[in-house]
């Protein structure tokens, strides 16, 4: 079926929505209250379109196509209607986008800078409403800058059944609320936030943190569970700050997660900057820039030193240099003079009796570089999901917090406990790839969730994107900066893409392959 | 196309000495130095930095501060980063954070303009929705040691006087 949108014919379904078929065409048509996963509302009527047969305009979001329809988009009639939306909207807002957080984003400066009234009819003051009201889950309110468009309600009334939000006050005092003595209280309740399509509900998290003009996006898959929703991670370097990641933002796929996120997804944007940030190698004057980073910790015994190693591209693979730093470098300074190299991880990998953990979060094409890695050695292969029964939901979330759970099922790589335990018990040497098991526990302590302790005359080899509190620790890049493919809990095969800053720890590929 | 024959100069005996040559540069040296020396207050060399330019304009952009407001002097930024976004060299950083008096919601924590990269253009100012940001303190040559001198913070910043008679700032 062809409709003919701005003497432009377009090809649609019967039955589909009018302001559908616009947007997934690409054809501008501005809106407040729609959105593809709430639906229609109506209330807004910013969708305003002409139909050839029509007396009047009609609004887009509740017109159903159908055969030989002839849309207008763009008339004098329309721009006037919508100048007139806008006037009433921006009647008693308070204009203060120098400091709102959506400002960039904003939908009502978008539309205003294409159909605005640029004077004001309004001869009396300004109604007052509430300003920044904190509602509870990181949300802040605005009263005055909302546009009543309602998608905040309708999430929390439709999608969580919560129903956290209404609209109280008729007229110019009509206001979004949450009930006296009550919080805005869910799971996803971030999702508003990024619903709202002005500047009413923003975060708290990402307040004031950055202009949103300053941000760059990259494709990305959200690792905290094994549901694989799609994300924007935003991220940005600028020349007094460095890289950083500011916040995850949801990223529409119909199949998944629709155009939303839970919260503890959309927080774990988190542990992003604060891998990155235990790796920095302090700057050393005696020129000796180099591969290798020894660190000491306090807290260990003399000899058993936290071994740190960095690749650089710079340097051609054999000629790997050290730079040694101590964590207490005034009283560890004839340790800081043993240098390591990469030929130290080597005679380890020569060992016999090996064993290797990889994280189930990797990427398909990291687990494979590693299956590939430890034939060569002959390690033993072991990955655990990391399963919190506490977490799961009935929608998003789910129980298996491993984002790539089914992919290390699909590369058969062994995921028994019992075996892997026993392989521990009589292991010299464990190399770990990125697992959290075995990240954080100390020599001796007994591991979360199993019945086995790592003892003392064990050599750990860490492949990590975090600080390790003991064993030989090499950096690699976090999912930030890597490209790759995982499966979801539900078979379904994605791709993520790597911000474009290069990351000072290697990637875990570029890595094996120099240890080959 | 014609050919200009030039005749060479400097093949004479009084040229190939230089001496009545160098009595006249000499002449007019010296009556320059009468003449100041009779009138030493018209003398038109100034000992800059020390002494400044008499025949500036209010209009010239000197030196940025940051204006206050009028209603409780308290700073006029609310850190809305368009003079960052503006700036061609990228020389002002900014860190925002929330403003807790109850003034308004946001004001800069960290304002700092990097003077050796500002190139004056005065794009801050024009993009300023607060005028928080002048160009009119009459200061218009920064002296210092180090490089660290040459960064102005928010505190340097607010503390300079405008020389306009607009002190505060004039948004509403």
């Amino acid at each position: 079926m062809k409709i003919l949108v701005d003497n432009r014919p377009i090809e649609c379904k019967e039955g589909e929505l009018l302001i559908d078929v616009l947007i997934n065409n690409g054809v501008e048509i501005p809106h407040f209250c729609y959105q593809q996963d709430l639906g229609m509302d109506g209330n807004c009527r910013m969708c305003m379109v002409e139909i050839k047969g029509q007396k009047r305009p009609q609004i887009a979001c509740d017109t159903f196509v159908c055969e030989n329809l002839e849309v207008a988009t763009k008339s004098e009639k329309i721009n006037e209607v919508k100048r007139s939306i806008l006037e009433l909207e921006l009647l008693n807002h308070p204009v203060d986008c120098p400091i709102c957080d959506q400002a960039g984003e904003c939908k009502l400066q978008d539309y205003y800078m294409d159909y605005g009234l640029y004077e004001s009819h309004l001869c009396t003051p300004k109604t007052k409403k509430g300003k920044h009201i904190d509602l509870g889950s990181n949300v802040i309110l605005d009263q005055e800058r909302c546009v009543l468009c309602m998608r905040c309600v309708r999430f929390t009334s439709n999608i969580t059944k919560t129903g956290e939000l209404g609209v109280i006050g008729r007229g110019d005092k009509a206001r979004i609320a949450v009930a006296p003595n009550h919080k805005l209280q869910n799971p996803y309740a971030m999702n508003v936030v990024e619903l709202c399509p002005v500047g009413a509900l923003t975060s708290k998290d990402f307040r004031f943190a950055q202009r949103v003009w300053f941000l760059d996006s990259a494709k990305s898959i959200c690792h905290g569970c094994s549901r694989g929703c799609n994300i924007f991670i935003d991220y940005n370097e600028t020349k007094y700050t460095n890289e950083k990641v500011y916040r995850f933002r949801a990223r529409r796929n119909k199949e998944i997660n629709l155009s939303f996120l839970c919260d503890f997804g959309r927080l774990s944007y988190r542990e992003l900057n604060e891998s990155a940030d235990c790796f920095v190698v302090p700057p050393r004057n005696d020129g000796y820039m180099g591969s290798v980073a020894i660190q000491n910790s306090d807290e260990m015994n003399h000899c058993e030193r936290s071994t740190v190693i960095y690749s650089s591209n710079e340097m051609s693979h054999c000629e790997q240099s050290a730079v040694i730093y101590s964590s207490n470098e005034m009283s560890h300074c004839e340790q800081s003079a043993a240098i390591y190299n990469s030929d130290f991880v080597r005679n380890l990998l020569h060992i016999k009796k090996k064993v290797a953990l990889a994280s189930p979060s990797l990427s398909l094409e990291q687990l494979q570089a590693i299956q590939e890695f430890c034939q060569k050695y002959k390690v033993a292969l072991f990955s655990l999901p990391y399963i919190d029964e506490s977490f799961g939901d009935d929608w998003l979330k789910t129980n298996d917090r491993s984002a790539n759970f089914a992919g290390v099922k699909e590369l058969n790589i062994s995921t028994c406990q019992e075996e892997f335990e026993s392989s521990l018990k009589s292991a010299e040497v464990v190399i770990n790839f990125d697992h959290n098991l075995l990240k954080s526990h100390m020599r001796g302590e007994r591991m979360r969730g199993s019945a086995l302790g790592v003892p003392e005359n064990k050599n750990i080899i860490h492949f990590s994107t975090s600080k390790c509190e003991h064993g030989t620790v090499l950096a690699i890049a976090n999912f930030a900066h890597e490209s790759g493919t995982l499966i979801n809990c539900d078979g379904l095969r994605q791709e993520f893409y790597a911000t474009k800053y290069k990351s000072e720890a290697p990637s875990l590929i570029e890595l094996l392959e120099v240890l080959k | 196309m014609g050919i200009k024959v030039v005749e060479r100069h400097g093949n004479t005996f009084l040229e190939k000495i230089y001496l009545h040559a160098i009595f006249g540069g000499m002449k007019t040296t010296f009556k320059h130095f009468t003449a100041n020396l009779s009138d030493v207050s018209n003398i038109p060399t100034i000992c800059y930095p020390e002494q400044l330019p008499r025949d500036i304009t209010p209009r010239y952009r000197g030196v940025h501060r940051l204006t206050h407001r009028k209603s409780d002097n308290s700073i006029a930024c609310v850190a809305c980063f368009m003079c960052a976004t503006a700036c061609p060299a990228k020389c002002i950083e900014i860190v925002a954070i929330a403003r807790e008096d109850g003034v308004d919601e946001k004001m800069p924590e960290i304002f700092n303009i990097d003077l050796l990269e500002c190139v004056f253009c005065g794009y801050c100012v024009e993009a300023c929705p607060c005028d928080a940001i002048r160009m009119d303190s009459g200061l218009y040559s920064v002296i210092g040691d180090k490089r660290e001198d040459f960064i102005y913070n928010k505190a340097k910043l607010l503390s300079i006087k405008g020389i306009s008679k607009e002190e505060f700032s004039l948004a509403k």
